[in-house]
């Protein structure tokens, strides 16, 4: 708790500082002070947590598990074949260069309203760092170690198993905590091109009605599920990695 | 036929423009302990690399009890320079690791380790991390580890560097200790180091591997040294001088690469 106390501290004093600085401009339409955010949720509580934070969950969730699965098997992929690597990983590195706010209205063109258009901006976001930081993780291990392996009778497999996935688990974890708060950006930019429900789609209603509170308090809520599921993963890396300094 | 034999082997690795082994023939004996000596960068390590296939593009012949390294896979246990132990897994789980790729059950696989754990004098820290030993402590973790392949059909032991890594103190007591650890044993011990003392004590034969690209090995016996006392005896310190003296001659041929 000690080594926290500098970060709740400085946090606090923002805090104070925000609420002196919009107390001073006095216009809660431009900047609402932390004060009236936290009534705002309060008011709004009943469809900000029944509907429209389970249904940005819902995108992030989906967009996350997706490029997992996807990030994660084409690391293994390229990986294993180096044919696979010098073809796909400039394409992947190059993709990146693409803005995805600019070409997210074309997913709701193509799939609507509905999660899906929403779901594809969250993947594509996530995808690349976890598809890069795992197959940098797979390729941490140590040649030396592949040798010893190899001088025991392993075959690439096993290999496998027993040194690449280990060793990149350290990296995967990091990528996951990385996409965790790209991936609810991705769902809330998603419902902000259009959908029916979402903190996204919230947030912009409450911009059109000039409520600044209103506007914050998505935000604040996106940020604080953001930081407890990162949270969770923290406290699972923890309990499995236990050897991260030692490599 | 000999246990292990290099017929005329040629070899240098592939993004290097200079050959470090070249026409070179030697061949070590069943049970002979052998300690491999040389200038740095000579070749040492790359005997081994080409012994457990790990470097296959060679001219030349090489047999290991009459076979190819390729067919022979599976003959040699590899204790590698650093202990290379892995830090996710115990103690115990490090020594099962070779045993993992042999058809055997996990209570026989766990037996055999504890027994190899048992035999270096680390009972007790099966459940430990590599992290909460020492560093003489995790290279004789990392023998255990190359010591239950020789209970299963391996014959050959190569040991590169075993103590290198460690302070001068520990690594007097790691070389007695692994005297009696290496005779004991019924299998061909080859050991690369760069200490001279090292290889006149531990092994029976020397062989000296000397000029760039290395042509002949000069085999020397030690097998009179049994002890550190023998260390001493007039012979010893005269072998020693003729060792140390050939290396500088080494030095001073190669440059200062050494």
């Amino acid at each position: 708790m000690k080594k926290h106390l500098p970060a709740v501290l400085t946090g606090i004093g923002l805090l104070i500082l925000w609420q002196i600085i919009a107390m001073c401009i006095n216009a809660a339409y431009i900047l609402p002070s932390p004060t009236q955010i936290t009534v705002k949720i309060w008011e709004l509580r009943d469809p900000l947590f029944t509907v429209h934070t389970p249904a940005t969950m819902l995108v992030t969730l989906i967009g996350l598990l997706i490029s997992v699965v996807l990030g994660v098997g084409l690391a293994v992929v390229m990986e294993r074949f180096e044919g696979v690597e010098r073809a796909l990983y400039p394409v992947i590195v190059t993709t990146q260069t693409i803005p995805v706010t600019a070409i997210a209205p074309l997913f709701v063109l193509w799939l609507g309203y509905g999660i899906w258009s929403k779901v594809l901006v969250a993947v594509l976001i996530t995808f690349f760092p976890i598809t890069i930081s795992v197959h940098d993780g797979l390729k941490s291990a140590k040649r030396e170690n592949e040798e010893l392996l190899r001088t025991m009778g392993m075959s690439s497999t096993a290999i496998f198993f027993k040194l690449k996935f280990p060793a990149a688990l350290p990296s995967f974890f990091s990528a996951i905590k990385m996409a965790i708060p790209l991936s609810i950006l991705g769902a809330a930019m998603g419902e902000w091109l259009g959908a029916q429900s979402g903190l996204g789609y919230f947030s912009k209603r409450m911009m059109t009605q000039l409520d600044g509170a209103g506007v914050f308090a998505p935000v604040v809520v996106l940020a604080v599920c953001a930081m407890l599921v990162v949270a969770v993963i923290s406290a699972i890396e923890r309990k499995l990695i236990t050897w991260r300094k030692e490599i | 036929m000999s246990f292990v034999e290099f017929n005329n082997v040629t070899f240098g690795y592939k993004e290097d423009d200079y050959l470090l082994l070249e026409d070179l023939s030697f061949s070590a004996e069943r049970n002979d302990i052998i300690t491999v000596i040389g200038a740095s960068g000579c070749g040492k390590s790359t005997l081994f690399r080409l012994m457990t296939c790990l470097e296959t593009e060679y001219k030349g012949s090489i047999t290991i009890n009459g076979k190819t390294p390729k067919e022979a896979t599976g003959t040699a246990a590899f204790m590698p320079q650093k202990d290379l132990l892995m830090p996710w897994r115990s103690i115990l789980k490090n020594v099962t690791l070779p045993l993992e790729a042999l058809p055997m059950s996990k209570s026989v696989r766990i037996s055999q380790a504890k027994e190899a754990l048992e035999k270096v004098g680390l009972s007790g820290c099966e459940n430990k991390r590599p992290s909460e030993l020492s560093g003489g402590m995790r290279q004789r973790v990392s023998f255990a580890r190359t010591l239950v392949q020789l209970w299963h059909g391996r014959e050959l032991m190569l040991l590169d560097e075993p103590f290198s890594a460690l302070d001068s103190l520990t690594r007097i007591s790691m070389q007695d200790w692994l005297i009696g650890q290496v005779k004991g044993l019924n299998a061909t011990v080859m050991m690369v180091t760069h200490d001279v003392e090292e290889a006149m004590l531990v092994g029976n034969k020397i062989f000296l591997l000397s000029g760039r690209p290395v042509k002949q090995i000069k085999v020397i016996d030690v097998s009179h040294i049994n002890c550190r006392e023998d260390l001493y005896t007039p012979s010893s310190v005269e072998l020693k001088n003729e060792l140390v003296s050939a290396f500088l001659t080494e030095k001073a041929e190669m440059g200062d690469n050494i």
